[in-house]
């Protein structure tokens, strides 16, 4: 009985998750279709790609949860909410020296 | 109660396995609209960029694979595809930053004295 309704609150939680993330990613995406400038591209695939991945990795936990996959995937989720930021500043940076300007200023 | 709980556990059970593959689904399409990008860019930080995409979606198809496969060692993958996708991306800023090539060439990236957008800026209305 408890680990019926445990799996049913496991695979409700995986869904959300999933899809929140698959959302995100899709956006991000986009918005690299959409925006026309590197800033702007810089701005939609480094801030929707890292919360859609924090998503799925934290639904990869939910389903699996046994002690060693949680933790890898909170390993992964402190990478990702460190190294994420630091990759766009680093291309951001590099255009700025290059001379690149915003599209509307 | 209990048939009813089944029931609803093995519904709600299939329905995350349909979800699961429509997400591989979408994340793959999202990810070949990501590499055609990273194809038809002109600019070397665009094409970063968008590799940085790239192997975010990586990430993400295959946690989204250890989840349908009931495979955990995949996660080891994922953090050696984390790790290599943040360190491409720094690799490709550093080389442009430094500003020479190593062959002693032109990068293909604006240069100071250029403005990239002098050309294309309009005012806003």
């Amino acid at each position: 009985m408890i680990e019926t309704l445990r799996a049913l609150l496991s695979d409700l939680l995986v869904i959300f998750l999933v899809l929140v993330g698959v959302f995100f990613m899709l956006l991000s995406t986009f918005g690299l279709v959409r925006m026309p400038d590197t800033y702007a591209r810089l701005h939609a695939a480094g801030k929707a790609g890292t919360l859609g991945i924090i998503c799925i990795l934290l639904a990869v936990g939910v389903h699996l949860s046994t002690f060693e996959a949680v933790l890898r995937v909170l390993a992964l989720v402190v990478l990702f909410y460190i190294t994420a930021p630091v990759a766009a500043h680093m291309i951001g940076r590099v255009v700025w020296r290059a001379g690149g300007h915003p599209e509307c200023d | 109660m209990h048939e009813t709980l089944n029931l609803a556990a093995l519904w709600v059970a299939g329905l995350a396995d349909a979800i699961l593959w429509l997400g591989i689904l979408l994340l793959a399409i999202s990810m070949a609209v990501g590499c055609a990008l990273l194809i038809s860019y002109p600019e070397v930080a665009d094409r970063a960029i968008a590799f940085d995409l790239v192997m975010v979606h990586m990430v993400g198809l295959i946690a989204l694979s250890a989840i349908v496969l009931e495979y955990p060692l995949l996660i080891d993958t994922l953090i050696v595809v984390a790790v290599l996708g943040f360190l491409g991306t720094v690799t490709i800023a550093r080389y442009l930053e430094r500003g020479v090539a190593p062959d002693g060439g032109a990068l293909p990236v604006r240069q100071p004295e250029h403005d990239g957008n002098a050309g294309k800026r309009e005012v806003l209305p």
